[in-house]
């Protein structure tokens, strides 16, 4: 475990509280709560519920709420900082989804529309108001989001190789949450009240914040971040543990990570969402955690719940109570509960702060806890080593054709394996408990999960699990919408609202390993398996602890077809995903796994730099055997010149399979290639029937590179250790 | 509340498989053959259970159970079924949607759910336009 602090030079905020520092400090001041009747979008029946929103943003601006709420939080973050960050790495969870409502009431069909609906997106156009050209990372883990996005910047820089990331999140409103939430019994009709005896529920909000996390000491930082935990409930969809469980382990893995004891905390900045649940497992954890209380309070009594926004809102807020030296009051708590036993600030307090816990926890139980300091805390010189790759030790995948073994069957045979595996056949030997409520995200989700741990045996389970999905729960998403629509906004299903979470497979196959550990849901279009892959190398312990990486994506009429613009017009639907076993213990690994280079493609020519971290064109030329090409359908002019441009930068020529032509048009199919890849590597050859070749033997030490195409250029690779 | 109402709104039930009017506007003559059902109010009850067996069985995707094997009696949230609070706001949902009895309070919740048999009972005490 490293204490190597990571610096939070600038943050920009936009809340129902004001928009930058200053707005937002006066606001805490004043213990004002900025909740009021929803405005962002008309009712069809129902009088408005209290909401956090912001009410002064441009209604004719072409981008989705969501889009120019991170925009301007990034443009404030980054106001003094001419050099763009070297990643983007954000939180949010229904990306443009409210345009995405209103252009389904209205039956628009033209797919141009949706182009602002994927949560990837958002990134990409906080990515390009900024000028980055490193990964642009989208994590969808419900109310955590940003908190993780945070966790794993601070990850990536203290691993080095990485100067500055813009670590953030962002959700606005959206019929979506506002009913999904409404349907599950969780708002107070008087607005939040976190803590308080009397509280119903909590307020859903809008928001952005984005912080510039540094590895190195800016002239002027607002804060450091110390540490970072990360932890899964492993016990029900939407509910919290009852005992705290996850949040407990989340804040203990946290200070762990910052090296500090549980009374070196000043003040807790609580999750406190205003729920009778939420706020009850919070207190149990944090009485088991702490002898002694620290201040504590909850701001979402003025700033309502802004979802994956929130995570990044309260650590921007934290870095006002160590910078500005004001504790904020839970703004809203009259009387305090006497069963959580806690004793919230009340009105706000002038005290100096080192050291805040900020809480965020979200559905599914994924749960981040973070520490930020104040900026003159004595900062321990970075202790980096380098890690070992990530080991796979187990795999599978699920395409049209069935499970890995089918798969492979039909590619050796010169098959294509694209397509939509039945319904009825997902899912088979699962408890009906336990799928009955999955639909087919979930269900491809948890067939992977329970497929590979019938591989891996009695070897130990994952605590961890990294997941990839270009889309989400599309069906749930879409069941959600349509009853909301046909009911006249009178009976949203609560069910379908709590499975639409992009981390809701991801969390269910928590539960039915009982994983623990770190659970991050990447949701980055095509290329969510390899920022998933990226999250697993960056927050894997060195020793001790394996995960399953997957990636899965379900196909879905109409809305595959509407949102996915890498699925040519007209072309047959196909699904699945892939999954791998990983730790870092080389020792009986089928081969280790790397993410070289990733990058946004802004029109140069991106070859040179994809060699030279690749190690130059005559190491790709010896090293790698075969080259597994991602081309998206939709993109495929743009994808096959990035193609071609590399292999016209190496001398020797390598036998190229471009495997979504064999295993169908969906996001996650990069996650297949990977799972090809690698039980190739295991049997040391390569099936000439994807090759158009002869069969090729994989010798000792070659690799197979996978490239992933398209509006980014990302590489894994895949070699026998 | 009078059986009469009672009566006639489950005879609405059943006749038509599914919904009742929401305020039907019958005058004491035309409710009067009903009467004669007013005895059989124990049979309607024994109907909305089997009606709510089917209705719960396809809401909740229950593959486990048949109507035949759906114990009325038995503990309904957090049972052997493995229906949990997700579930029951799903219910909630229906009834209101198909019934309109409105169940907002988690803890009337918790009672009227406490079994099949509880919640038809609770519906039928609850149909709107009865006079409380």
């Amino acid at each position: 475990m490293t204490s190597a602090p990571v610096y939070i030079a600038s943050a920009g905020i936009i809340s129902p509280l004001g928009r930058g520092l200053a707005a937002t400090e006066m606001a805490l001041r004043e213990n004002r709560s900025a909740i009021a009747p929803l405005q962002v979008f008309p009712l069809l029946t129902a009088s408005p519920l209290p909401v956090g929103q912001i009410t002064d943003l441009a209604a004719q601006s072409s981008l989705p709420r969501t889009h120019q709420l991170a925009r301007e939080a990034a443009m404030l973050a980054m106001r003094d900082c001419p050099e763009p960050p070297d990643a983007i790495i954000l939180g949010c969870t229904t990306g443009g989804i409210l345009t995405t409502e209103q252009l389904l009431r209205d039956g628009v069909a033209d797919r141009k529309a949706y182009s602002h609906h994927s949560l990837l997106s958002v990134a990409e156009e906080v990515a390009q108001a900024c000028g980055c050209t490193g990964p642009a990372l989208m994590l969808s883990t419900a109310c955590s989001s940003s908190a993780v996005a945070i966790a794993l910047a601070m990850s990536m820089l203290r691993a080095g190789g990485m100067r500055r990331i813009l670590a953030g999140g962002v959700d606005a409103l959206s019929r979506l949450t506002y009913f999904g939430f409404h349907s599950l019994q969780l708002v107070d009709q008087n607005g939040c009240r976190p803590l308080d005896a009397s509280r119903q529920g909590t307020t859903v909000a809008e928001g952005a914040a984005m912080l510039l996390l540094t590895a190195e000491r800016p002239s002027a930082p607002l804060a450091v971040l110390l540490g970072a935990g990360l932890s899964c409930d492993a016990y029900h969809p939407a509910a919290p543990h009852p005992e705290g469980r996850g949040a407990f382990k989340a804040m203990q893995a946290a200070l762990a990570d910052a090296c500090l004891q549980p009374q070196s905390v000043d003040y807790i900045n609580l999750h406190g969402t205003g729920t009778r649940d939420n706020d009850l497992s919070e207190a149990k954890a944090i009485h088991a955690l702490f002898p002694a209380l620290p201040l504590l309070s909850s701001i979402k009594g003025a700033t309502g719940h802004s979802l994956g926004a929130s995570g990044a809102i309260e650590a921007v807020a934290a870095g006002i109570v160590v910078s500005r030296g004001i504790v904020p009051g839970n703004t809203g708590c009259n009387l305090a509960d006497p069963a959580l036993e806690l004793k919230p600030l009340t009105a706000p307090l002038d005290r100096e702060v080192r050291v805040v816990l900020s809480n965020s926890f979200g559905f599914g139980g994924n749960n981040g806890s973070l520490v930020i300091g104040r900026a003159d805390l004595p900062s321990p010189s970075p202790a980096r080593k380098a890690r070992r790759p990530l080991a796979v030790h187990g795999f599978t995948c699920l395409t049209g054709a069935g499970l890995t073994a089918d798969t492979l069957a039909r590619l050796s045979a010169g098959r294509s394996a694209a397509g939509m595996m039945a319904m009825e056949l997902l899912g088979t030997g699962l408890p009906s408990r336990f799928i009955r409520r999955a639909k087919r995200l979930p269900r491809l989700s948890l067939q992977l999960a329970a497929s590979i741990a019938e591989e891996t045996g009695e070897r130990e389970k994952p605590s961890a699990v990294f997941m990839g999905t270009g889309w989400g729960p599309l069906s749930e998403t879409c069941d959600f919408l349509t009853k909301l629509s046909e009911s006249s906004e009178q009976f949203p299903s609560p069910t379908d609202f709590v499975g639409s979470v992009h981390n809701s497979p991801a969390s269910q196959i928590a539960i039915l390993l009982g994983a623990t550990g770190a659970n991050v849901t990447a949701s980055g279009g095509d290329y969510s398996f390899e920022q998933a892959l990226l999250a697993a190398d960056s927050l894997l312990e060195d020793s001790g602890q394996s995960a399953l990486l997957l990636g899965a994506d379900e196909g879905h009429e109409p809305l595959s077809r509407l949102l996915d613009p890498s699925i040519a017009p007209g072309g047959p639907l196909a699904d699945g995903g892939g999954a791998l076993f990983i730790n870092r213990d080389p020792a009986g690994a089928c081969c280790l796994i790397g993410l070289p280079f990733y990058a946004r493609d802004t029109g140069g020519n991106l070859s040179a730099t994809l060699i030279r971290s690749l190690g130059g064109a005559k190491s790709v030329e010896e090293d790698f055997a075969a080259i597994f090409a991602g081309i998206p359908d939709g993109m495929s002019d743009r994808g096959c010149r990035q193609l071609a441009d590399f292999l016209q930068s190496l001398n020797r020529q390598i036998p190229v399979c471009r495997y979504r032509d064999f295993l169908g048009q969906f996001a996650s199919a990069a996650a297949v290639a990977a799972v090809l890849a690698a039980g190739y590597m295991e049997k040391g050859m390569i099936p000439g029937s994807i090759l158009g070749a002869g069969d090729l033997i994989l010798e000792r030490g070659r690799k197979i590179l996978v490239l992933g195409t398209g509006r980014f250029l990302t590489a894994m690779e895949l070699y026998r250790p | 509340m009078t059986h009469i109402d009672t009566v006639y709104r489950f005879g609405c039930i059943l006749a038509e498989g599914k919904n009742f009017p929401a305020n039907p506007q019958l005058s004491q003559q035309e409710k009067a053959p009903l009467c004669s059902l007013a005895i059989h109010c124990e049979i309607c009850m024994n109907e909305l259970i089997a009606e709510l067996k089917v209705k719960l069985i396809a809401l909740l995707d229950l593959t486990d159970i048949t109507p035949e094997t759906f114990d009325e009696n038995a503990r309904l949230i957090g049972g052997d079924l493995g229906i949990d609070s997700i579930d029951l706001l799903e219910m909630v949902v229906m009834i209101e949607k198909d019934y309109r009895v409105i169940i907002n309070n988690q803890e009337i919740g918790e009672k009227v759910f406490h079994s099949l048999t509880t919640l038809a009972s609770y519906i039928q005490e609850h149909l709107p336009g009865d006079a409380v």
